[in-house]
């Protein structure tokens, strides 16, 4: 009995450790099925998400804002004045200032011991706000970028301190220290007894008043003309660049001012797209081209080619040959100028680019002119605009992508020619799901030369 | 012995609903092909960049199809298989593989400069 028990024991025991072992064996099955089903299921949800996001970016190299409008940062029917661009208007004139490609977004005026005067009678009555981009290119001890009459719509800046000085007497100073090289956005509101803020960054920063004069003090018309890069009184000039200086004739609230501050945040997509016009220009050396057509055809060497663009003088232009290589130009008036060299009875075609953007370098143009030259007319194509693009790399990436509401990315952008990449945005993770989607492209570079590239999103 | 049996069959029963299991979900659900309107998505531009950027419409012109081909493979992305023709209304598929997913693109080139062409190119793409 003993030894039956003994003998089954065992035999339950190899049982017992088979069932187990098919149990496990089972389990483990079960559990990699199971995991496999999930990981399809987590994968596809997340996958889905992250291939949109990475769509809907990539989509940038299709929809164009105008230039001054990406981002929107000035809007509001209280703006009196607004200064951007090279167009300044409100009969405002330049001395010892300029504009240039480097503005916060897009172009600037850049100062240097010079300012832009601007004759106005500037009705302030229902309070002020003052509002510029601000780039010093030196830390100078002292000096004003704007002021008007006798220290009136004057905004000062010294070593630790910001100073707003909006009407007679009143001085608004906050402690902050104006660093050179930077952006810095500054706004000042005022209005007598309610009103009496200076923002950096879109920051209030508790300014106190300083002033002979209360915060009650009305605010005052006065006839002097307005000055950008200095106050009124001589000395103090700015050294460096203003870009979307603003005059409002009320106060705006703290959530404006930081949205002009930041406006990434108010971004709904980004687009940078633009459209350039793309010239076929014939150069053939056969008879029928060839002006005297008494004499033989020979091989043409410097050959000036001027083909009729209906340039207005504010455009890029590019002109490639055959090879697409870009070529040296000269411009005359609404025509293009270029060297060819073509073999006899042989027929070349040019590419002309016409875009918005910086003008082209050019040079004198000098040769034989024999023959006559055919323009096609032109077709057009899309780019992505160099101001833009700009734009873009200077951006706040965190604001941004919280303005548009989407996962962590990376853009990328790089010549194909070069392989010389310049890229935005978060750093992208080692491990994780990663979706990336790129597309080919004609971009404009900061000299207005139009180059192939590859643009990459990454999303994650 | 009665509790060594009813091991033996709590064993079994949890067996058996693994096994059910197993079956259950051995096949995740079927997930979106995110690469085939990628693919289109790719061929269609790469031909739209090279008639911007290069003289494309020259080559259609000319019944280039070598230089067409080697620029546009230099375009399309590594492991994308692909074969382009130029044709008007029917387009030979001699090349394209039978049996596996084939995207097709169709860019039309009506022109060149001056001159009337009424081609397309179509693009057969596939991994």
């Amino acid at each position: 009995m003993t030894s039956n028990l003994a003998n089954q024991k065992g035999l339950i025991q190899t049982d017992y450790i088979i069932a187990i072992g098919i149990f496990i064996l089972l389990f483990a099955f079960a559990a990699y099925f199971v995991n496999n089903y999930l990981l399809g299921l987590r994968e596809s949800d997340r996958s889905w998400e992250l291939s949109a996001d990475a769509q809907s970016l990539l989509s940038m190299a299709d929809f164009r804002e105008s230039p001054a409008g990406w981002p929107e940062i000035i809007s509001g029917p209280q703006m009196t004045m607004h200064f951007d661009g090279p167009d300044l208007g409100y009969n405002a004139t330049a001395s010892g200032s300029s504009y240039n490609a480097s503005g916060r977004f897009g172009g600037g005026w850049s100062f240097s011991q010079g300012f832009v005067q601007v004759p106005a009678q500037i009705n302030t009555s229902g309070g002020v706000t003052l509002e510029a981009w601000i780039y010093p290119n030196q830390n100078i001890s002292t000096y004003s970028i704007m002021g008007k009459g006798p220290e009136h719509l004057e905004i000062q800046f010294s070593t630790a301190t910001v100073r707003c000085i909006p009407t007679d007497g009143v001085y608004l100073d906050a402690a902050y220290h104006m660093q050179a090289g930077n952006w810095t956005h500054l706004a000042c509101a005022y209005k007598p007894s309610a009103t009496a803020k200076v923002y950096v960054n879109g920051q209030d920063m508790h300014a106190v008043s300083a002033g002979p004069n209360p915060t009650t003090t009305q605010l005052v018309g006065d006839s002097s003309p307005l000055l950008l890069g200095r106050r009124a009184a001589a000395g103090q000039e700015f050294n460096g660049t203003l870009d979307e200086v603003a005059i409002y004739n009320s106060t705006l609230d703290d959530g404006t001012i930081m949205s002009h501050a930041i406006p990434e945040l108010r971004l709904e997509r980004i687009g940078l797209a633009a459209k350039s016009k793309k010239y076929g220009i014939m150069v053939s050396n056969n008879k029928q081209y060839w002006r005297d057509q008494s004499v033989n055809v020979t091989d043409l060497v410097g050959e000036v080619v001027s083909a009729d663009l209906n340039l207005s003088g504010n455009e890029s232009v590019q002109v490639n040959d055959p090879d697409g290589v870009a070529q040296q130009i000269g411009i005359s008036g609404t025509n293009v100028t270029f060297l060819a060299n073509v073999a006899a009875n042989r027929t070349l075609w040019y590419y002309a680019y016409v875009s918005e953007g910086p003008a082209p370098s050019t040079t004198n143009i000098s040769g034989t002119d024999l023959i006559t030259e055919t323009v096609i007319a032109p077709e057009e194509i899309t780019i992505l605009d160099s101001s833009k693009i700009q734009t873009l790399m200077g951006s706040n990436y965190t604001a941004m992508r919280e303005g548009l509401g989407i996962s962590d990315f990376r853009i990328r952008l790089t010549d194909m020619t070069s392989l010389n990449s310049s890229s935005f945005g978060g750093d992208v993770p080692r491990r994780g799901d990663v979706v990336a989607i790129d597309r080919l492209v004609i971009y404009q570079n900061s000299t207005g030369g139009l180059r192939p590239g590859r643009l990459t999103v990454l999303v994650w | 012995m009665k509790g060594v049996v009813y091991t033996l069959e709590v064993l079994f029963a949890a067996a058996l609903i693994l096994i059910t299991l197993t079956f259950v979900f051995q096949f995740s659900p079927p997930t979106v092909q995110y690469d085939i309107p990628l693919m289109k998505e790719q061929g269609a531009q790469a031909l739209a960049f090279m008639d911007s950027n290069y003289d494309m419409r020259k080559w259609v012109a000319d019944g280039d199809i070598l230089q067409l081909r080697s620029t546009l493979d230099s375009l399309l992305p590594d492991g994308l298989n692909s074969e382009l023709v130029i044709c008007r209304n029917e387009c030979n598929a001699g090349l394209v593989p039978v049996g596996k997913s084939v995207v097709a693109v169709d860019y039309y080139v009506s022109s060149y400069n001056d001159e009337y062409l009424g081609y397309k190119l179509r693009l057969w793409m596939w991994r």
